[in-house]
């Protein structure tokens, strides 16, 4: 009981510690991490590459068409459509602060109450507006970083494994092999799941608010699809967004219809995406991933929103191998004394 | 043969063990070049005497050729420790935790140094989708050890009583 307390405590303690440091360095930790799902999600797909019958170099062959295939697409079909969008919105940004003034000032006169919310939203938009210019240098050097560290990964992915191995100690080896498979195992998993969901949920955005004529629905589709992973604070936080979006274009109307969108997209995610994806989550009750999300919210802002469940997720798979691992060690002395 | 290949293809370390594993009961009927696909996927690993490759109760995750020294397999009773086997040079052992995926049954002692071979659950996995005659072997490979040992406990179980 003795070395099972004190390892997980000290085990604990060691983890807070590398969290901490990563947590100082924290645009270097979301490099880190992007590059690390960028490598899990590509050996996933590399696994399942070999799982069809392709050899190791095939496979390699093929994801590296299909990346390059990706990206000259967006640059030559999806960039000029972004970019214009993009330009297309900036440009009508006064036109929408006007619209919005008046859109409040109105509702404001009858419930005095969105007025003050109107304003905390637009201080938070600004706020996170002001991060995301003054760290715009840092994004763009982590847009290079990010694929070269998760390349260097990849080309390194056996004697990666190697080296890992050989700080094992022989009497702990499967043990720790075992264990660390199942962390990394469910990570993996989570991320894939949560990488489909995304990705269902923006086309299922886009294709909706295309139909509806909604104004730079592929922008807007793509921002609603990536907020939707949220688990339920990010529905409330689609609806501003799409207001917003509704204002560039007929109003209260496209408002109204894009919240048809929204239910469609809700229901395919409840219904079709969760049902498929959530066989392959941890499970967590509604309630905490509320309380978890905010308090990233609070803590981290927009980021913490977006990142708290992952980190909740991970850390809990951690902290649980760990506790398992310390079992079994101290099952190992009793079994030695014995 | 082998040994061509295994200088075109294999590792050095490998290519010492390969005339080995050939003969191996667990890669009987394998081919050569699907042998060497399987051996890119493996780890060789060395043991001390009194190095314990995995105790009972753990999770189990790999199988292991051996490839050098002894491996006997323990299991514990009470405050008893009863012997079942002592495995030399070219044996495998560990495949029950991959066939029934429960924890290990007993413990795996080392008591020559050794060197084994590890074959892990999810690379195993990924032979029999990728190969899956070779998989079909590999496995039809197993179930034969393992209907001999049953063989084997059922016999001495019989004489006990």
């Amino acid at each position: 009981m003795k070395t099972r307390t004190q390892g997980f405590v000290v085990s604990l303690l060691v983890v807070l510690g590398i969290a901490l440091i990563l947590g100082y360095f924290f645009i270097i930790t979301l490099d880190l991490i992007a590059s690390l799902i960028l490598y899990l999600l590509a050996t996933r797909t590399l696994d399942w590459f070999e799982r069809q019958g392709l050899s190791e170099q095939q496979a390699n062959l093929t994801l590296a068409l299909i990346v390059v295939v990706a990206c000259l697409t967006f640059f030559l079909w999806g960039w000029p459509i972004v970019g214009y969008g993009l330009t297309t919105f900036t440009d009508q940004i006064p036109l929408l602060l006007d619209r919005i003034d008046l859109e409040v000032s109105t509702l404001a006169l009858q419930y005095p109450v969105i007025e003050s919310l109107l304003l905390r939203l637009e201080e938070s938009l600004y706020n996170f507006g002001v991060q995301i210019m003054e760290h715009a240098g840092l994004l763009l050097t982590s847009l290079l970083t990010i694929p070269i560290l998760a390349l260097v990964m990849l080309a390194s992915r056996k004697t990666l494994r190697e080296s890992l191995y050989t700080l094992i100690p022989n009497d702990s080896f499967e043990l720790t092999v075992s264990i660390g498979a199942k962390i990394v195992g469910h990570i993996e998993d989570y991320l894939v799941a949560k990488t489909a969901e995304m990705l269902g949920l923006i086309i299922v955005f886009v294709v909706g608010l295309t139909v509806i004529g909604f104004p730079l629905s592929l922008v807007f589709g793509i921002i609603a699809g990536i907020l939707n992973i949220i688990p339920i604070v990010g529905l409330v936080l689609t609806i501003p967004v799409l207001g917003l979006g509704a204002l560039l274009g007929s109003g209260v109307g496209m408002f109204a219809a894009s919240m048809g969108v929204l239910l469609v997209a809700r229901l395919v995610d409840d219904t079709v995406l969760q049902a498929w994806i959530v066989a392959k989550l941890v499970d967590l009750h509604p309630v905490v991933a509320v309380v978890v999300t905010f308090i990233g919210g609070e803590v981290l802002g927009m980021v913490g929103l977006l990142f708290a469940i992952p980190i909740f997720v991970i850390s809990k798979l951690i902290v649980v191998g760990l506790y398992d691992y310390w079992v079994a060690i101290e099952r190992h002395q009793q079994l030695l004394q014995e | 043969m082998f040994e061509l290949y295994a200088y075109l293809f294999g590792n050095r370390e490998l290519r010492n063990y390969l005339p080995l594993l050939a003969k191996s009961p667990l890669f009987k009927d394998v081919s050569t070049r699907h042998l060497l696909r399987i051996l890119e996927r493996t780890t060789i690993r060395a043991f001390k005497p009194g190095d314990h490759v995995f105790f009972e109760k753990d999770p189990a995750s790999a199988l292991y050729v051996i490839l050098e020294g002894t491996v006997t397999i323990l299991k514990h009773q009470g405050k008893k420790t009863i012997p079942l086997a002592e495995l030399e040079r070219g044996t495998f052992f560990g495949e029950m935790a991959l066939v029934d995926e429960a924890a290990r049954s007993a413990t795996a002692l080392v008591t020559d140094h050794a060197r084994l071979l590890c074959l892990f659950q999810h690379d195993l996995d990924l032979v029999i989708r990728q190969m899956p005659r070779t998989g079909a072997i590999l496995m039809r490979n197993i179930a034969h050890i393992m209907a001999i040992r049953l063989r084997v406990t059922t016999e001495r179980s019989v004489k006990n009583q």
